[in-house]
């Protein structure tokens, strides 16, 4: 068996962490992967500051949707990394291969596209708040 | 027939591992695998006759247009032509459909009329109509699907019109397995044109007027017969329809080389599709004269050793007898079934949201399969899509098919280009096993046993 369904992805499939919406989201963000029929959505809210320039953090963070087990267990991992890092300005330098290493690296070609999609939907609701 | 062991031997691939496993192929509906004489017929031709065809005079030159028209004999012998210049050499079926859409759509299909499909089709018989209708301003429409899986015929019925241009239908669905009634869509059509041929031009007063002078031309019939020509036999006289498409890589041909069958009258008159080198008569500066039939619609360089590889490949399902396929087919879909039914003892069934779901298999393992499309295995082809739930969680098609890879077992997951019946189900991603003449019944108990890994996993 390749090991593609490691201990880490099939607890987050499993028990997927930050499932569910926020109550006064500053982005929501959906994104699909038409080839899959999967759909993420990924929402933030920014930590508060008196001060707009100095809304430089993700305070909270939620997702849902309905995916495979990888881009399941992509976004539980992703939005656990959000929550370590929190800055705006590095979540959106996570790249493809950070994503990937995040999942524990052993993902094959043909399920990159299952692997990014909830990055690109936290990068795109990143972007939308960052303006 | 051959003995079905025998002729996976003929398969080159079948000595491949994958993944420490022997390969069992369970994706043929994708593209087929390709027995030796086909590869060697496509290597003959490049090793001893390559050259390019019509142009040269000299030896290999027509060497090579000599086996460039025996193949287009030995083809369009095979779904029962008579002329051998009504099959025009495309890329596959997509390219054939989009043949008919451009040529013959954009002469015919004007403001206001209808071109019907149904709603199990291929995204290659829809996207190239949506196209034309709107290009053209006319109107899409689909013909239901039952929650059987079927074709509603009535439904057909309700939507034939004065208006409709075209029919355009897929002989055995890639999705659903059906095979659809083509003869009977034949009938009804025929019956639609003589209605139509009586009906008075507006504005006509003299009643003589409502005897046909000649049987009205529309609607013409085009059949997708992508999943049928490998599978059972086709004869498209016998089907009665105008054209019908068909790709030669699922029919263990090349990939590269495909049809379009169509009655000479229609090809005759329809303008060519591309334009260029190969398919003119005269050309000056401002103007060009085409040459006939097949010859108008294979503009540039044709693919030779495609076609000579499907001739091959024709000759060796002519080997094997189409009846023969046919019945090995119905045979493996059977104990697929069955094996998906058996561990069943406590049942539960249930028809959910009048779909095409068939029925909810809650097996004994933790595996609940809901099996698509029509029930019996004389009404479908050698293909079944399903979903999967383990422990009451609904496991996604890749999923499945990653675990299934894992044993070297080779399926298809996804909407399998049927996006929006997939969406009318209300499906995401489902998995589909899919038979060639090679698959046997040790590769169906294989690939029950690799899914009971599924639950263990994802449990
Ligand atoms: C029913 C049907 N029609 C059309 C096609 C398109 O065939 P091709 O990709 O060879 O053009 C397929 C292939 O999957 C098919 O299954």
């Amino acid at each position: 068996m390749s090991n593609i369904y490691h201990d880490l992805i099939i607890d987050h499939y499993q028990h997927p962490r930050n499932f569910g919406e926020l109550k006064n989201p500053d982005a929501v963000v959906q994104e699909a992967n038409a080839s899959c029929g999967d759909l993420i959505e990924f929402q933030v809210r920014v930590k508060r500051s008196a001060n707009r320039e100095q809304r430089t953090e993700i305070g909270e963070i939620a997702w849902r949707g309905v995916g495979c087990a990888i881009s399941t267990a992509g976004a539980s991992l992703l939005s656990e990394r959000v929550k370590q890092i929190r800055r705006i300005s590095q979540i959106s330098q996570i790249s493809q291969a950070g994503m990937v290493e995040l999942l524990g690296g052993d993902i094959s070609h043909a399920r990159i596209k299952c692997a990014i999609l909830p990055l690109v939907a936290l990068q795109k609701a990143i972007r939308n708040v960052a303006i | 027939m051959k003995f079905i062991n025998l002729i996976k031997k003929d398969f080159p691939i079948f000595n491949r591992q994958i993944n420490g496993q022997p390969l069992v192929y369970l994706d043929s509906a994708a593209t087929s695998q390709k027995p030796q004489e086909v590869i060697d017929a496509v290597v003959d031709y490049y090793w001893n006759h390559n050259a390019n065809v019509h142009r040269g005079i000299h030896t290999l030159g027509d060497e090579s247009t000599r086996l460039y028209e025996e193949s287009r004999k030995t083809v369009s012998g095979f779904i029962g032509a008579k002329d051998p210049n009504e099959l025009i050499f495309v890329r596959n079926s997509t390219e054939a459909i989009n043949l008919v859409a451009y040529s013959w759509g954009r002469q015919n299909v004007n403001a206001g009329d209808e071109i019907l499909i149904s709603e199990m089709e291929h995204h290659s018989n829809l996207v190239p109509w949506q196209m034309l209708a709107e290009r053209q301003k006319a109107t899409l429409q689909y013909i239901k699907v039952d929650k059987n899986g079927k074709l509603d015929i009535l439904d057909l019925k309700r939507k034939l019109s004065p208006r409709t241009k075209l029919v355009s239908v897929v002989h055995v669905s890639n999705f659903l397995g059906t095979i659809n009634p083509i003869k009977k869509i034949a009938e009804m059509i025929k019956k639609q044109k003589i209605l139509q041929s009586r009906i008075p031009l507006r504005g006509t007063k003299n009643k003589r007027f409502l005897q046909p002078l000649s049987l009205s031309s529309y609607p013409l019939l085009l059949v997708d017969g992508a999943q049928a020509v490998p599978h059972t036999p086709v004869n498209v006289k016998d089907l009665g329809c105008d054209f019908y498409a068909f790709s030669g890589h699922k029919m263990y041909g090349p990939m590269g080389i495909g049809c379009l069958w169509g009655k000479r009258e229609i090809l005759k008159n329809m303008p060519p599709f591309l334009t260029g080198g190969g398919m003119i008569n005269t050309v000056d500066w401002q103007e060009t004269t085409f040459t006939g039939l097949p010859d108008k619609f294979e503009a540039g360089t044709p693919n030779v050793a495609g076609a000579v590889g499907l001739a091959a490949a024709v000759k060796y399902l002519q080997g094997i007898g189409m009846e023969n396929i046919r019945k090995h087919e119905i045979e493996l879909t059977r104990h697929l079934i069955a094996s998906l039914d058996s561990p069943a003892r406590n049942a539960s069934r249930s028809e959910a949201g009048g779909s095409a779901r068939r029925r909810l298999l809650a097996r004994n393992d933790g595996l609940l399969i809901n099996i698509l499309g029509p029930k019996n295995a004389q009404d479908r082809s050698g293909l079944v899509a399903f979903t999967l739930s383990a422990n009451s969680k609904e496991i996604h098609g890749h999923d499945v098919a990653q675990v299934l890879d894992s044993q070297g077992i080779a399926v298809r997951s996804g909407h399998h280009c049927v996006m929006p019946l997939h969406a009318k189900l209300g499906l995401a991603a489902t998995t589909r096993v899919s038979f060639g003449i090679y698959n046997t019944k040790e590769d169906i108990n294989r690939f029950i046993k690799a899914l009971n890994l599924i639950p263990k996993i994802f449990g």
